[in-house]
């Protein structure tokens, strides 16, 4: 709608300058008689017509979308064809209305050919015109476009952290610290250094690819400490990690999300809190760690749940290919969430190449 | 204004209990940890306000108050649950996010309604002025009782008429029944109760039955209507011939 009424707008003013300055020329010249007037506003609205009309037949057959080689000829000719249709139009309309002129029509090879070459001009450069105006526009779209993508793009980075920092238990644990400031001064900075260890390793853990076992239990511990401020007696947990697998390389933020999880899901709901255990074991084929809390797990039921579960099982397939496993399985009242990863070592050597 | 606090954590109790001290007019008068308890801390207590988590283990927050008739005021406390927080705003339901804003805690105690009958004793009857809590998917409401016109029963649930929504919530007619006041509330039928400040005019209807309209229209402009039944129809005349 807007774009319709720029191109009139640009229409009807470019014509009618152009009629002005032949009309200045001519009057310059002395030469500016009724007559000539009346030429000039056939002139005008000729002009506009055929323009009009090379405009549909560009938009017609595509050439907006075509390179400036494709195009160029076929211009050229339309410019002459569309030339001879404004001179027969304008000399007929001119011969007929204004009588007692001297008529347009006449067998005159040379004056014909001569008008019908400024016609073709001013009609390919007018379509020179268009072309220009119509990528201007195109160009500033494009731009908004691309603003637009980039937004959505940076939104999208956005929700993967605010996921990964977990809203609910930040403004949670700043609470509780809140409180604690009063109550136990010294447990409020351990937590406030726990929070700022959490933080910390939720930025950092979009750039790495792995992380040693050790550090990713210290953080897992961090968590639990901050949520044990919250929930107090309602959560225990006990860890099962032998020293020797500290060092083995683990994806970063994967145990961190299955106990986030088991808390979320696992205990909050529950009126008397419950058990977790985190326990790792070395297997012939890897790397077995296992969440165990108490609780039922019935697939779809809590809400938001599906969301980390599915970025587990991608990261997985993503680092390992086929080679890991994870499971979430109900054993005797309690949840068990298995991941199996290969460890490093092996993973090299199952890699034929 | 007696008050009472709703939280699982004790420390966000503590918190929130240590913000109150600043506030003359708000006595704490109990904390619960969880649903069942607050269910019989208001019983017990009568508070005129309480300070509700949402996100609890066993029954949450919403839960709870739907549970809670009369419903005494309420501002909501939580952390951080896109849900919850949607249902506050679209519903222009007070709440504080924690960790608390001491100044918008006081803004929100600001906007509460000075407490209405100071010696009203305990009582178990639903007056007209009271509120019920409903919620109907993620839509609430807080309904003054004179407000509704009636209720009607469909399956398990109750639908609530009042001005122009009907929202459908998990109740029993039959509880209902017997804490509304028999003197404005009046069981129709098996499937209605009415509210007999809202009758308009009254009709005799097949098999000795009665069908009254109501001074409320529905959306063709007509009258709306309930049916009393015939067991009923003689206390209704009773009743309104009183």
């Amino acid at each position: 709608m807007r774009a319709r009424t720029i191109y009139w707008g640009t229409q009807l003013l470019a014509w009618a300058l152009l009629v002005s300055v032949i009309g200045l020329y001519l009057y310059q010249d002395r030469s500016l008689s009724p007559d000539q007037i009346k030429v000039l506003v056939l002139f005008y609205f000729t002009g506009l017509g055929i323009s009009h009309w090379f405009r549909h037949v560009i938009i017609r057959n595509g050439w907006l979308e075509r390179d400036l080689g494709f195009v160029l000829p076929r211009l050229s000719l339309v410019a002459l064809l569309l030339s001879i249709v404004a001179f027969l139009l304008m000399a007929v309309v001119h011969d007929s209305f204004f009588p007692g002129y001297a008529p347009l029509l006449v067998a005159d090879p040379l004056a014909i050919l001569l008008n019908t070459i400024n016609w073709t001009v001013l009609l390919f450069i007018w379509s020179l015109g268009y072309f220009a105006y119509v990528y201007f526009i195109r160009s500033r779209r494009e731009e908004i476009r691309n603003l637009r993508l980039e937004t959505a793009s940076r939104d999208n980075q956005l929700n993967t952290l605010r996921a990964q920092m977990n809203p609910h238990f930040m403004f949670n644990a700043l609470n509780g610290i809140r409180a604690l400031v009063d109550e136990d001064p010294e447990k409020a900075k351990r937590a406030i250094t726990q929070l700022s260890a959490i933080l910390r390793n939720a930025m950092a853990t979009v750039k790495r690819g792995v992380v040693p076992l050790g550090e990713e239990i210290d953080i897992v511990k961090a968590y639990l400490e901050l949520e044990h401020m919250r929930f107090e007696e309602r959560l225990r947990y006990t860890f099962d990690v032998p020293v020797e697998l500290e060092r083995e390389q683990v994806p970063p933020m994967l145990l961190q999300t299955l106990v986030e999880n088991a808390v979320r899901h696992g205990i909050a709901p529950l009126v008397n809190g419950g058990d977790l255990h985190i326990i790792a074991r070395r297997t012939p084929e890897g790397l077995d760690l296992v969440v165990r809390n108490t609780g039922r797990y019935t697939p779809g039921e809590v809400r938001g749940n599906g969301i980390g579960l599915k970025n587990t099982r991608k990261r997985l397939a993503m680092i390992y290919g086929g080679l890991a496993r994870f499971e979430i399985v109900n054993v005797e009242g309690c949840v068990e969430s298995r991941v199996h990863v290969p460890l490093r070592t092996e993973a090299v050597l199952t890699d034929p190449s | 204004m007696k008050a009472l606090i709703i939280d699982d954590e004790r420390l966000a109790r503590k918190e929130l209990a240590s913000l109150l001290e600043k506030h003359d007019t708000i006595e704490v008068v109990g904390e619960a940890s969880n649903a069942d308890e607050a269910e019989t801390l208001v019983a017990e207590k009568r508070p005129d306000l309480i300070f509700l988590d949402i996100n609890m283990p066993g029954r949450d927050g919403f839960e709870l108050l739907a549970s809670l008739d009369p419903a005494p005021q309420v501002i909501f406390v939580t952390a951080y649950d896109e849900h919850a927080l949607r249902a506050f705003q679209v519903n222009a339901l007070d709440y504080v996010v924690k960790p608390i804003d001491p100044d918008r805690l006081a803004a929100a105690l600001g906007k509460l309604q000075v407490k209405r009958d100071p010696d009203t004793p305990q009582r178990e009857v639903l007056h007209e002025t009271d509120q019920i809590f409903l919620k109907d998917g993620e839509k609430c409401w807080f309904v003054t009782l004179k407000d509704v016109r009636y209720f009607e029963s469909e399956g398990n649930y109750v639908r609530v008429r009042f001005e122009d929504q009907k929202p459908l919530v998990l109740r029993s007619l039959n509880k209902l029944e017997e804490k509304l006041d028999p003197l404005v509330y009046f069981r129709a039928s098996r499937k209605h109760i009415i509210n007999l400040r809202w009758v308009d005019k009254i009709e005799s209807w097949f098999n000795g039955g009665l069908m009254v309209k109501l001074k409320s229209v529905d959306k063709n402009g007509q009258p709306e209507t309930v049916e009393v039944s015939r067991r009923q129809a003689a206390r209704f005349k009773d009743l309104l011939s009183l």
